[in-house]
């Protein structure tokens, strides 16, 4: 049978919005059986009934409620038309021990629910997607309240071999240790390939001098920075890892340790001890 | 309790993705998250589709497909026939009056205000619906007060977009797009292939050992030898010309007779949509003739390619001053001419489209508009379009460079600088002039006022 990619049991989610002045309310679908989709907004996606006919809809119509107050508002229409299958959907968000629930609800009753996107989330970010009987299309969706931590690869230090093996301007990825070593003028950084923002995996951009985030596009400069333009999911830098030099002047990375930082300073970089100067730089 | 948190996000299908975002900007106070595009590669795949945060929610909103129904004229509520449901969002009681006096301000028909049985959630409502038929709902909640668990937002979203806060700098109010300085590999062949174009108006060449330079009113082009010239053959970047529309067809003769290959394609600008005439310098610039009256104007417009359009709108709109006049890509209309482009018979420059597998959705989609903002800077425009190709940037390092356009602004160049650095855009100073480079490796020059 299917393993699942589940989260771990939690009640919380790392990510809550401020007051502000306007909030979602209330989404309001047409049913075609105003019975048959309360029972599944009840039973399958466990939100809670408040009533019939409480608001000001002309038609019949049931009222559930999420625990934010946000409600769900189905109207019965008896000639309510199929949305097409476009891939317009409707997020909601649980926490993770309410989506291990759900996924196993749904899975008893029969659901296949899994994710169509699946490849492209992050690494703690979960997801469902499920049509309710009148084929709205819905995504459930979670992430772990550690979606924005480093995930420790447990392979310690590493070692990068000699310092004059890499060029000033030369940006090496050690993917087991899930880090960049880049060496600038200022010496050798070694950044975490998890993103700050949500847990994807950068890549380098070698023809746009940057790290990018295949996830949600998070870019950083070649120290880590946020690259300063309103709407990047970047907010803080990369992270860094301790940089060190062993006596035959190789590089040593201890991924076991991890530095959060604010901004870049050259002191962040590690220069080599005299004798591993840099070969000609390619920039 | 139940045993769900909130609804975080939805799809919304509409004509003008743009439009629906700016209404929910103006109206409802929303923000920009980001506006989703084949940003690099061809990985995301999809027209520019905005994606907008109202308070605690994300609407993301794409071009509706082909075969959209609009709701019956007049109707104002709805949401329940089939289709996309209702969206509402709440304000508090206290500000309830004012944001319906924001729609009616604005000439936004809208139905109520309707009060609500007082022994449900929902005090009073207003219905309302945008241009592309979708029905939204504004209200006051009656369990405000209620201590409900706060909403968690879609991942981490909108936190941490804040990386600078621009609002309310001035900018640097370019005035007009002043020239280009191009790079080319023999200056004689050069000159034989731009004088035919510029000499037919009136204009003055000035020739040193490395650089030619035509100046035609307050424009010019300068054109620098280079052994190995940078251009983009078969992109998006061209630089368009006037030249006196009744000696187009003639000049037209004349490049091809010399041996210059002259393609027509359409653009997407409301102003380009006939046959345009484009053909290549002899190292690979790409040039673009604009029938004039009088041809009194040297650059009609300058045309770059760029990775990010948010981006490069905070670069070329917000910090430089510039207007978008048109966007291209954002509409379903934009969509549904690209699906022409399927059967070989589309006239659009190449660049205006592209073709993406198969969405899983929509197996007969395979051709979509390339996302384009056009930017006026008085009477010249700056058309930016997204990459038609992953390119090697210059060296980091590098600020100043060629190609690159020249801006002029009446800001002194003290001033200009300043504005730069607050926009946290690199540049170098020279005098009254600056040279930049915009986020995507694209070079620029401003001239400043004395």
């Amino acid at each position: 049978m299917e393993t699942a990619r589940l989260p771990n049991e939690s009640d919380r989610l790392p990510i809550y919005a401020a007051e502000g002045a306007t909030r979602f309310s209330h989404i309001v679908f047409g049913v075609s059986d105003l019975d048959r989709s309360e029972a599944w907004y009840r039973d399958v996606l466990a939100t809670d009934l408040l009533g019939r006919d409480l608001t000001a809809e002309p038609a019949p119509h049931t009222v559930l409620r999420m625990n934010t107050g946000q409600l769900i508002i189905l109207v019965e229409n008896p000639t309510f038309q199929r949305p097409p299958h476009t891939n317009i959907h409707q997020g909601f968000m649980l926490t993770p021990s309410q989506y291990r629930r759900a996924y196993e609800r749904l899975r008893s009753l029969g659901y296949e629910a899994g994710d169509t996107h699946e490849g492209s989330r992050p690494f703690d970010e979960y997801s469902i997607d499920v049509l309710d009987p009148d084929g709205h299309r819905l995504q459930l969706q979670t992430l772990d309240p550690d979606a924005d931590q480093v995930v420790s690869q447990g392979v310690g230090v590493v070692d990068c071999g000699p310092a004059a093996r890499y060029h000033v301007g030369q940006v090496v990825l050690f993917d087991q240790g899930k880090f960049f070593l880049v060496r600038l003028g200022d010496g050798f950084l070694a950044l975490s390939r998890w993103c700050t923002h949500m847990n994807g995996q950068v890549v380098y951009q070698k023809e746009h001098w940057h790290f990018a985030c295949p996830n949600h596009d998070a870019t950083f400069d070649r120290c880590g920075l946020p690259e300063p333009y309103p709407g990047n999911h970047a907010g803080v830098p990369l992270r860094l890892h301790p940089v060190s030099f062993d006596p035959a002047g190789h590089v040593l990375v201890d991924t076991n340790r991890t530095v959060n930082r604010s901004s870049y300073e050259p002191a962040q970089a590690a220069q080599p001890r005299s004798g591993a100067l840099s070969a000609p730089g390619s920039l | 309790m139940a045993d769900i948190e909130s609804i975080s996000h939805c799809g919304v299908l509409a004509a003008d993705t743009r439009e629906l975002a700016e209404t929910m900007q103006e109206v409802l106070g929303s923000q920009r998250l980001v506006t989703g595009e084949r940003a690099y590669a061809n990985r995301r795949g999809g027209a520019p589709h905005p994606h907008e945060m109202v308070g605690d929610f994300m609407m993301v909103t794409f071009p509706y497909p082909p075969g959209w129904t609009m709701p019956p004229i007049g109707q104002l509520r709805g949401g329940v026939e089939g289709g996309e449901p209702r969206h509402a969002f709440a304000t508090s009681r206290a500000q309830f009056a004012a944001l319906v006096a924001r729609f009616a301000e604005r000439g936004i028909p809208f139905e109520g205000p309707l009060e609500h049985p007082v022994a449900g959630p929902l005090g009073e409502s207003i219905y309302v619906r945008d241009n592309s038929g979708n029905f939204f709902e504004i209200c006051w909640r009656r369990d405000e007060d209620t201590g409900f668990n706060p909403a968690p937002l879609v991942g981490r979203s909108v936190v941490g977009t804040t990386v600078a806060n621009y609002a309310g700098l001035p900018g640097v109010a370019v005035e007009a797009v002043a020239g280009v300085v191009l790079e080319v590999d023999d200056l004689a062949r050069a000159r034989a292939f731009y004088a035919p174009i510029f000499d037919l108006a009136s204009g003055e060449w000035r020739a040193t050992e490395r650089r030619l330079v035509y100046q035609r009113g307050a424009q010019s082009v300068e054109l620098e030898l280079r052994q190995r010239p940078r251009t983009f053959r078969d992109s998006g970047y061209h630089q368009a010309y006037q030249v006196p529309a009744s000696q187009l067809e003639g000049l037209v003769e004349d490049l091809e007779s010399a041996g210059h290959p002259v393609h027509r394609w359409q653009d997407d600008h409301p102003d380009e949509r006939t046959l345009g005439v484009y053909v290549d310098d002899p190292s690979g610039n790409r040039v673009q003739l604009i029938p004039s009256a009088d041809a009194r104007q040297l650059l009609d417009h300058v045309a770059i390619e760029v990775y990010n359009l948010d981006y490069a709108e905070h670069t070329y709109v917000t910090a430089l001053g510039g207007r978008v006049d048109y966007y291209h890509g954002w509409r379903a209309e934009d969509r549904a001419a690209a699906r022409t482009a399927v059967d070989g018979t589309d006239p659009r420059a190449p660049w205006t489209r592209y073709e993406a597998g198969r969405a899983r959705w929509d197996a007969t989609r395979t051709a979509f508009p390339n996302g384009q903002l056009f930017v006026a800077f008085g009477a010249t425009r700056l058309a930016l379009t997204s990459a038609t190709a992953v390119r090697q940037e210059p060296r980091e390092e590098m600020v100043k460079g060629t190609p690159r356009m020249v801006l002029r602004t009446a800001l002194s160049a003290a001033q200009a600088a300043e504005a730069l650095a607050a926009f946290k855009l690199r540049f170098v100073r020279a005098g009254r002039r600056l040279f930049m480079r915009d986020p995507d490796g694209n070079f620029a020059q401003l001239d400043c006022a004395a």
